[in-house]
């Protein structure tokens, strides 16, 4: 959009994993924003997409689009309008379009050898839907992962603008391993993830441990294995591990590539905007497009 | 022995039933479950953990059983393969003939289901076949919209089986344009893969 300007146009959406709607709202609606984002744009506008069973009423519409349109407000875009179709399973999220400085627009790839990794959200929203929806997780315990699904990845990507990240993407479906692989598949760069690093949910370890892990989670372990190096790990604790790495997320954090120098400046920025510090889990070193753990 | 109920239960219940069972140092499991991504991810953490595994066809479900002592007389799949190659003289492998679309005779919704449970058995074997070889009314079964034969049979081939599907059988049935998975074949090369396998089942 000339020369200053860049266009991003996206569309998500979910089906809901939470019981309340205002919460599959938010969520829903963080979740679609979060590709805006991920790309260093900024929202302007967005438009619903909402699938409902009408026997559902008009208050659970209400109460979902109400959330998607806090989560809009917060991420200082409107909602222009929308489309509503009658389904019996529902179904929620956004299309939305962003506008960034084409010299700021962050891809996938460009993350150089020497970077440093950062992720901006914990890790097991998957392996804790999973135990929420069988009972092996209490509602308190699942509160946090709801309000880590809801919260915007807005201090993330203004934190990367600032301090000149190289490369971002959100971490979603295809978890931990498959995003980061994106970021270094044919690049001649491996990722070290020090495993001891990552930000975990609350007992999201113990129940990988236990197998309570979502069905969705062992064809990304398949899928990752050729690319995980396992650095002489023992089986279990490498399945483990693997648990872990290719546990699918909802509206995860995002993934971000910068140069060493770069990283306290955006420690900084994220921090001022997010009122916590960003996990440092990585660095980028030449190699093969391998995810090394150390 | 340790009996385990995962019918009603919503996945992943039924695999952290297993799996509290295994780490608390009992390997001889048996658990009913009623559908297929349960068995999927069951069997797949046995080989994990390196024990034998079978999935039995019951009422409303599967029964598996985890551990334990094979059956007698049966040996382990790996033993099983190896043996014959040895034996056979070059020969190696096995091949699966599937010339109908159910498996023996008597009432067919009950034949095509037993043939449906078989590939899909099959496919959780440790040792894949060799070739799956499909002829006359088996071509059927990956022409249709059975998605649990035509993913178990793209496993195998993903596990490095060959599917050989008669070319001439898909014309006559007119089924030729819906062929799924597998590669279009001739009798000649059929016959070859049968000659060339150390033992060759019909189903």
């Amino acid at each position: 959009m000339g020369h200053n300007s860049a266009a991003v146009l996206t569309v998500d959406f979910l089906t809901p994993l939470v019981d309340d709607p205002y919460d599959f709202g938010r969520i829903a609606a963080a979740n679609a924003l979060s590709d805006v984002f991920a790309m260093g744009a900024r929202p302007v506008v967005a438009l619903n997409v909402l699938a409902l069973d009408c026997a559902l009423g008009a208050d659970v519409a209400r109460e979902i689009l109400r959330g998607g349109a806090d989560a809009v407000a917060a991420a200082g875009a409107s909602i222009c309008g929308g489309h509503t179709v009658d389904d019996p399973e529902p179904k929620y999220g956004l299309c939305v379009f962003g506008l960034a400085d084409p010299a700021c627009t962050m891809r996938n790839t460009g993350a150089q050898a020497g970077d440093l990794l950062y992720l901006t959200k914990p890790l097991g929203t998957g392996l804790l839907s999973a135990a929420y929806k069988i009972g092996e997780a209490s509602e308190g315990e699942f509160r946090p992962v709801i309000e880590s699904m809801a919260e915007l990845n807005r201090a993330g990507a203004e934190a990367m603008a600032a301090a000149g990240a190289h490369a971002a993407t959100d971490v979603t479906g295809f978890a931990l391993a498959g995003h980061l692989h994106e970021m270094v598949e044919g690049s001649g760069l491996d990722a070290v993830v020090d495993f001891d690093s990552l930000p975990l949910f609350d007992r999201a370890w113990e129940l990988c441990c236990a197998y309570c892990r979502p069905n969705r989670s062992f064809s990304i372990m398949d899928f990752a294995e050729p690319f995980v190096d396992a650095g002489g790990l023992d089986e279990d604790e490498l399945d483990n591990r693997m648990g872990v790495l290719c546990d699918p997320q909802t509206s995860g954090g995002l993934l971000v590539a910068l140069a060493p120098a770069d990283a306290p400046a955006f420690e900084r920025e994220f921090a001022a905007r997010a009122g916590r510090a960003p996990w440092r889990i990585g660095r980028f070193e030449p190699g093969e497009g391998l995810i090394r753990l150390s | 022995m340790v009996e385990l109920d995962g019918f009603g239960k919503p996945c992943p219940m039924p695999l952290v039933m297993c799996k509290k069972e295994i780490d608390a140092g009992n390997t001889d499991i048996q658990i009913r479950v009623d559908n297929d991504t349960a068995v999927k991810n069951i069997t797949r953490l046995a080989k994990k953990k390196g024990l034998g595994c079978t999935v039995a066809d019951i009422e409303g479900g599967f029964l598996i059983t985890m551990g334990g002592e094979l059956p007698a007389g049966q040996e382990p799949p790996a033993a099983t393969a190896a043996a014959a190659c040895s034996i056979s003289g070059g020969a190696c492998g096995y091949s699966v003939f599937i010339g109908k679309d159910h498996v023996g005779e008597g009432d067919p919704q009950l034949g095509y289901n037993l043939m449906k449970m078989a590939i899909f058995t099959l496919n959780q074997a440790e040792v894949p076949p060799m070739n799956l070889l499909f002829m006359n009314e088996g071509v059927k079964l990956l022409c249709g919209d059975e998605v649990q034969i035509i993913d178990s049979v793209k496993e195998m081939m993903d596990k490095g089986t060959d599917v050989l599907v008669c070319g001439t059988c898909l014309n006559f049935y007119g089924v030729a344009d819906q062929l799924k998975v597998g590669e279009v074949s001739n009798m000649y090369d059929i016959l070859e893969r049968m000659h060339e396998s150390a033992k060759v089942i019909t189903l």
